[in-house]
């Protein structure tokens, strides 16, 4: 028996065609779109590629032997992954050219079924097989690469999202430079006063009860709540005090968006570095001890490189936590990605609010692929 | 060393922050701002052009936050202009019971008054009562000629098949549905209303048009711009049963006083907005998906007030 | 070289150390026994000030270690554990380099250091130089961490149950490097054991405590021969103290110049193997042998029952 799992991804892939639209066609932007089955939708040259990939996956899943079923499904991935892209993109510009200019073609559930069993299938084939680490990112780099030509030449302008995007240019670099700066912001502040509090937490169980009851209450206020909550004192303590203003702090923006950013990410981090501290070997802290070194050694030299593995993991967490948190933060001014989500809500414009959204998951998984590289490093400086 | 790492961090924290913080004032420029809906989009960037055209030093914080945040940011003097509803200086100061707000006129030189209190001028507004309203399908209207609530009242104390989309603040304040229906005399019951709890206009329009549930009437807005796309039409409301929501330039006194020409400026723009005006120039921004600002500038090269 | 003086201390009102005065000369091999939770291991750690005092004094060279550093102090001290505390993260080589490290010394001098240190414990530099901790056996870790220990040429070696966790055979072979270890250094030891077998056969002054109290401090032989209560009788063995020298001595101790015919005993065997040997083949002398294979004289049934070596 080959992989189940890519016998599963093509039956998943199926269904999809077959039962939901693989895009829809709105009148304009407001309005829902009544979605489209592929065979209606997309040129048969695209229906056959993505057919041919279903296939290759189907037959990954039956092979026995497992060399032709791993290069079947990573082939079979790939082509369904890319051909559904295609797809869309073709099906848009043949059903905008046929429809007035105001109508919309946005993307159906079939569409996004595609792409993520093809996603999921590269990256089984791609864990099963015995490539080097560095074959499998040339491989991700490909797939991307292709897509990258497919958009510089146009092949998606006629879908909506893009639309969407195309119309406001400067406003999503601004938007994203926005998001960046608060992520950036609220993870550096979050680590430098989270990594010490789990340190003290670590070694003292009544500070730790204290600061982890806090910390897990501070997450139970709804970020809309919070980031209201901060406009009152913020806003006061910027009146009494002119400096502060010139400082960047006030009510609005910057200044409660990433207070109460920091506030949310302490948890993650403070705990894994409690747990990270506590997981470091007594013994080593003994021997550490009795053979001379300082207090700040021991951290240095020993404790913190035992611990990085849960810290990087903990750092991990408040990166894409702190990611999806910003989108609120448009609310209280401080721009990001959130702004498209909730203008695209107020005009129930449906692909600017995927705009934002789709935007901020793709910083997360980026961040999070970065910062997965990176735990490798810390689990090999850990344990060697 | 723990400390110093943290010293750090906060200051690269800090330098994140000046390095351009969207809710920061900066310096004597004219910080301009709106709020973050359709119609916030489209006269900031119309006060926006006009300034810029005119040579000031100006800052875009356009679409900032919800009214609740950018009126914040104006009196806490984070931003030094943007467009406010005359209606809603009612909330501001917890006055909205008063009839003042239900006549054009009284209602700015109220909410104008209110304000001096806080050093902050209210320009003259635009002619357009962006106002709750119910709109309904316009084959609908066609067929039973609704044109006027009045229209609407009979039909419905007729016994009219209608379900209506609102907000719960639409449907529970005694200022909007009760007001309506005690004025024009029909009593909508539980079956015939879909409460979208904390939904806007653009769903309870949305809903209407494409008959969600069975609803084919709505909660909406008089300048809204999606009403002509979705095919719906506002009922007039003839008894005035509404606070009146005119748009206007809300400026800090001090920016106005160092910048007085801002006045002679945004004033004939706003007084060209009408109701009909501004509804198609925000249909074509939520409805056609053009870029606010390019409407914004068109609008005012067409006029004239851009050369 | 290590001298307590009227030292007492107590955890939350229990007594783990009374009134203890004792000294260590310069190059004893010291072993505190006695049972668990009698106050063996407070002892050794307030020799390196992991542990404060209540009352008394402690002196090192006749310098009162509550002047010192306590951070310079350990680094002038090597320190054993049972459970070893190898860093996991570094190889064997850095976590021998530890105190060398943290004392700035010239990278080739550690790295010299680190060989003379892998050939004194018995572990090949090219095979062991590199591992990381989690490549080694149980006897191997203690090994490094016995290095580890002596590798900035400490004057004093405190060892807490150092070979508790080992089984037998490996503890047995890590004692005889631990005797041959000491012999060439010369380094004062302070070893906690509970094991009274490795007491005997590595120290050359035994500290017995019970209930926080230091009741005997003598050479091996004296505290069999004459135990100071019962109490010290009982943990010795009793009515068969004197057999146990038979399992810790070795024929190497008592062997005498001479010849003798019949299979060889090896020199570092324990005497009771030479006594089994004798009654099974009937005689009353056997030639012995050292580690290389080559004659080292004979043992005869009297060596074996002699009150001292001599």
């Amino acid at each position: 028996m080959g992989n189940p799992v890519h016998l599963l991804l093509a039956a998943i892939g199926a269904a999809a065609v077959l039962g939901l639209g693989f895009v829809g066609v709105a009148p304009n932007r407001i309005l829902s779109p009544v979605g489209l089955p592929l065979w209606q939708a997309a040129p048969a040259a695209f229906l056959a590629a993505i057919g041919i990939g279903g296939a290759l996956m189907a037959a990954a899943g039956l092979t026995r032997s497992a060399r032709p079923a791993t290069i079947a499904g990573l082939l079979g991935s790939a082509l369904l992954f890319l051909a559904a892209f295609a797809a869309a993109g073709s099906a848009a510009a043949g059903l905008a050219a046929g429809s007035g200019p105001l109508a919309r073609v946005s993307l159906g559930g079939a569409f996004w079924l595609l792409v993520i069993a093809g996603f999921l299938g590269i990256g089984e084939s791609l864990r099963r097989s015995a490539a080097s680490g560095g074959l499998r990112i040339a491989f991700g780099f490909v797939v991307l690469a292709i897509l990258a030509v497919m958009a510089g030449h146009g092949a998606f302008d006629r879908l909506s999202l893009v639309r969407e995007w195309a119309g406001r240019r400067d406003a999503y670099s601004v938007a994203l430079a926005d998001h960046l700066r608060l992520v950036v912001a609220a993870v550096i502040l979050a680590t430098a006063i989270g990594v010490p509090l789990g340190l003290r937490a670590a070694t003292d169980p009544r500070f730790s009860r204290r600061v982890f009851a806090f910390l897990s209450f501070a997450q139970t206020i709804p970020s809309i709540a919070l980031f209201g909550l901060l406009i009152g004192p913020l806003t006061a303590l910027s009146t009494a005090a002119p400096f502060l203003r010139d400082l960047g702090i006030r009510g609005i923006g910057f200044a409660p968006a990433l207070i109460a950013l920091v506030l949310y990410g302490l948890l993650p981090i403070a705990r894994s570095t409690e747990t990270g501290i506590r997981g470091v070997p007594a013994a080593a802290v003994d021997a550490a001890t009795g053979m001379g070194m300082t207090r700040r050694q021991i951290l240095f030299r020993v404790a913190l490189p035992l611990a990085l593995p849960a810290l990087v993991a903990g750092m991990r967490i408040l990166t894409v936590q702190v990611i999806g948190l910003t989108v609120v933060a448009a609310l209280i001014g401080a721009g990001g990605f959130g702004s498209f989500v909730f203008i695209g809500l107020g005009q129930t414009a449906n692909d600017l609010v995927l705009l934002g959204a789709l935007s901020a998951i793709l910083l997360a998984l980026i961040a999070d692929a970065g910062l997965g590289a990176l735990a490798v490093a810390a689990r090999r400086i850990a344990a060697p | 060393m723990l400390r110093n790492f943290a010293r750090i961090a906060g200051g690269i924290a800090l330098a994140l922050a000046l390095s351009g913080d969207p809710a920061a004032a900066a310096g004597d420029r004219i910080t301009v701002a709106s709020k973050i809906d359709t119609e916030g989009a489209l006269l900031g960037n119309m006060i926006l052009a006009v300034l810029e055209h005119a040579g000031l030093p100006v800052e875009n914080r356009l679409q900032l936050g919800p009214t609740k945040i950018v009126r914040t940011a104006l009196t806490s003097g984070a931003i030094d202009l943007y467009p406010e509803y005359t209606g809603n200086a009612g909330f501001f100061f917890g006055v909205d019971s008063d009839p003042a707000w239900k006549n054009a006129d009284a209602a700015y030189r109220k909410a104008a008054e209110l304000d001096k209190a806080n050093n902050i001028v209210w320009l003259k507004p635009a002619p357009a009562n962006n106002t709750w309203a119910i709109a309904v399908r316009k084959d609908l209207a066609d067929k039973n000629h609704l044109a006027t609530l009045d229209d609407f009242g009979t039909w419905v104390a007729g016994g009219a098949s209608v379900k209506l989309a609102g907000s719960a603040e639409f449907v529970e304040s005694p200022a909007a549905l009760p007001s309506f229906q005690d004025a024009y005399g029909f009593k909508l019951t539980a079956d015939q209303l879909l409460v979208l709890s904390g939904g806007d206009t653009a769903a309870t329009e949305k809903a209407a048009a494409e008959g969600t549930s069975g609803v084919n009437a709505a909660m909406a807005y008089g300048t809204d711009g999606q009403l002509a796309a979705l095919n719906l039409v506002v009922l007039a409301d003839t008894k005035g049963v509404q606070a009146v929501y005119q748009p206007a330039p809300t400026v800090r006194a001090e920016t106005l006083a160092k910048y007085p020409q801002i006045r002679d400026l945004l004033e004939p723009v706003f007084a060209s907005l009408s109701l009909e005006t501004l509804q198609t120039l925000n249909s074509k921004i939520a409805v056609e998906g053009e870029d606010a600002r390019k409407v914004a500038t068109d609008y005012l090269t067409e006029k004239g007030f851009l050369k | 070289m290590i001298e307590f003086e009227r030292v007492s201390k107590a955890y939350e009102g229990r007594p783990a150390l009374v009134d203890a005065s004792f000294t260590i000369a310069r190059g004893e091999f010291a072993a505190v026994v006695g049972p668990s939770g009698a106050g063996k291991s407070t002892a050794l750690r307030l020799v390196n000030r992991m542990i404060e005092p209540d009352a008394g004094a402690i002196r090192i060279g006749g310098e009162d270690i509550a002047g010192a550093d306590p951070v310079a102090l350990r680094r002038r001290l090597g320190y054993v554990i049972q459970s070893i505390g190898l860093f996991p993260h570094w190889t064997v080589a850095r976590n021998i380099a530890t105190v060398p490290h943290l004392l700035r010394w010239p990278a080739a001098r550690i790295e010299a250091r680190i060989g003379e240190l892998l050939d004194l414990v018995g572990l090949d530099r090219a095979a062991f130089r590199d591992r990381y901790p989690h490549q080694l056996s149980g006897g191997e870790q203690q090994r490094v961490g016995l290095a580890r220990a002596l590798a900035a040429g400490p004057e004093i070696l405190l060892m807490d149950e150092p070979f508790g966790a080992l089984d037998a055979v490996t503890r047995d072979s890590l004692q005889g490097e631990m005797v041959r270890i000491h012999r060439t250094t010369g380094k004062t030891i302070l070893m906690v054991t509970h094991d009274i077998d490795e007491a005997l056969r590595l120290a050359s002054r035994i500290l017995v405590i019970e209930d926080g109290r230091v009741v005997q401090n003598a050479p091996p032989e004296e505290i069999i021969d004459s135990p100071a209560s019962e109490f010290v009788r009982t943990l010795f063995g009793g009515e068969t103290a004197h057999l146990r020298l038979l399992k810790v001595r070795r024929v190497g101790e008592r062997a005498r110049p001479g010849e003798a015919p019949g299979d060889p005993v090896a020199a570092d065997a324990p005497l009771e193997t030479a006594l089994a040997r004798m009654l099974a083949a009937g005689v009353h002398a056997l030639p012995v042998i050292d580690p290389n294979g080559r004659a080292a004289g004979v043992i005869r049934m009297d060596d074996l029952v002699r009150r001292r070596p001599s």
